[in-house]
């Protein structure tokens, strides 16, 4: 009886395992549109951000930040949780005043699925 | 004796390999109850049920993004009789469920919740020798505790709340059981509901009901028995709510047939059964339930 117990057991398990699949993580390619690296801006003036990404299948959606160089504070930051594979990014922000001299950075993530697999890629943008 | 048992594992086997895989989405069962053994016996035993689904997430280009769910549960049970009309049931699950999302694959495992209830035999003639149609009305009621976790997060996300391993909602079980059986043939009536509560997270899953009609046959030789049946159940889910708004893309109605042989030996059973949803609408079409298996093993005494 032990041995018939023991095999059910092992048969339930048997199919836990089958359960198993190998599934293909998607690849996304980011690109910025708009503005082009390296671009400075002033105070006040207002940065248009325009990108995609571009995705094998369909992903959860994306995350857009704008960072201080020098000191990595967050000065600007999105979420959308829109489920598509192509997917256009139109953002604006305004440079604040007073607002420290030197590299900015813009972060876009593609979120691929909700265990935390992103691809990101990032902007260098100057302010004075 | 040794073979008849190898032989019924190995179909288990086969059975559950030929079903598995399939595509798959989100744990909406009610309680599952079956044609239960010998009525007048005390029981325990172990039962493992595998369900799977396929959920469609709505994307706004278009595309196709889907993710599959896959839910094991390994569930001790057993029956007693404090009173020769009264039953006592105990349900102790061990789930582990799965869910594929675009090359990840996220899972969780644990003791889900318990539960406990009672029937009353409000009709019994089954005792009776002179009677060649035997009836048994059973009425009950019991109680799903919040013993499985509900709060289990992943990567600081908090796991959605069907791939939780409880619904952390302390729940009310009613049910009713007809079953009536002339010489081997039977016919089996049973209903089951759900009433819930919302959990601590604001979360509150829609009440359920399931209404299932069962056929068998008993075919028994010496202490050898074998019971085979079919079956169709009706199972309606109302919406989830969560901190008080309606999810729209939850709850719905499934209609599933399905077939079981039960092998009796002596006081030990062992059974399979299969059921297909031949008719579904879940979250506003957005998940498709797969094949059910069910497997159990039983000792009574």
């Amino acid at each position: 009886m032990k041995k018939v117990l023991l095999f059910s057991i092992l048969t339930s398990f048997l199919l836990v395992q089958s359960c198993k699949e190998k599934e293909e993580t998607p690849t996304a390619t980011i690109t910025f549109i708009s503005p082009a690296e390296h671009t400075h801006f002033m105070a006040g003036d207002e940065i248009n951000i325009k990108a995609t990404i571009e995705a094998s299948t369909a992903i959860h959606g994306w995350n857009l930040f704008i960072i201080h160089g020098s000191d990595q504070s967050i000065l600007f930051e999105k979420d959308s949780h829109e489920h598509a594979q192509n997917i256009n990014i139109d953002e604006s922000w305004s440079v604040p005043s007073p607002i420290t001299s030197g590299a900015i950075y813009v972060k876009l993530e593609a979120i691929i699925n909700h265990d935390g697999d992103k691809v990101d890629k990032s902007l260098e943008l100057h302010i004075h | 004796m040794k073979q008849l048992f190898g032989a019924m594992a190995i179909c288990l086997l086969l059975v559950s390999n030929s079903f598995a895989c399939e595509v798959c989405g989100c744990a909406a069962g009610s309680v599952y109850s079956g044609i239960l053994p010998r009525f007048n016996k005390n029981f325990v035993g172990a039962r493992y049920f595998y369900r799977s689904f396929k959920t469609q997430h709505i994307t706004t280009d278009n595309s196709e993004l889907y993710t599959k769910e896959y839910y094991h549960t390994w569930d001790l049970y057993a029956r007693f009789y404090p009173h020769k009309r009264v039953q006592i049931f105990a349900s102790l699950p061990i789930n582990h469920n799965r869910q594929y999302d675009n090359g990840a694959l996220v899972s969780t495992t644990g003791i889900g919740d318990i539960q406990l209830w009672a029937n009353y035999a409000a009709i019994q003639t089954s005792d009776s020798s002179l009677s060649k149609i035997k009836h048994l009305l059973l009425l009950g009621g019991g109680l799903k505790m919040a013993t499985g976790e509900s709060n289990y997060y992943r990567n600081g996300n908090l796991l959605n709340p069907n791939l939780q391993l409880g619904s952390g909602s302390w729940d009310l079980l009613f049910n009713y059981m007809y079953t009536m059986r002339i010489k081997g043939w039977g016919m089996q009536a049973d209903g089951y509901a759900k009433i819930t509560t919302t959990n601590p997270a604001g979360f509150k899953f829609g009440n359920r009901f399931s209404q299932a009609f069962r056929g068998f046959y008993w075919y028994q030789k010496n202490k050898v028995a074998l019971l085979t049946h079919i079956n169709a159940q009706y199972e309606f889910a109302f919406k989830d709510k969560t901190l008080g708004e309606t999810l729209i893309e939850s709850g719905g109605h499934t209609l599933s047939a399905g077939a079981g042989l039960d092998l009796y030996l002596g006081r030990f059973i062992l059974g399979v059964q299969a059921q297909q949803p031949v008719y579904h609408k879940q979250a506003e079409n957005l998940i498709t339930p797969n094949t059910r298996i069910l497997g159990q093993f039983t000792v009574l005494f």
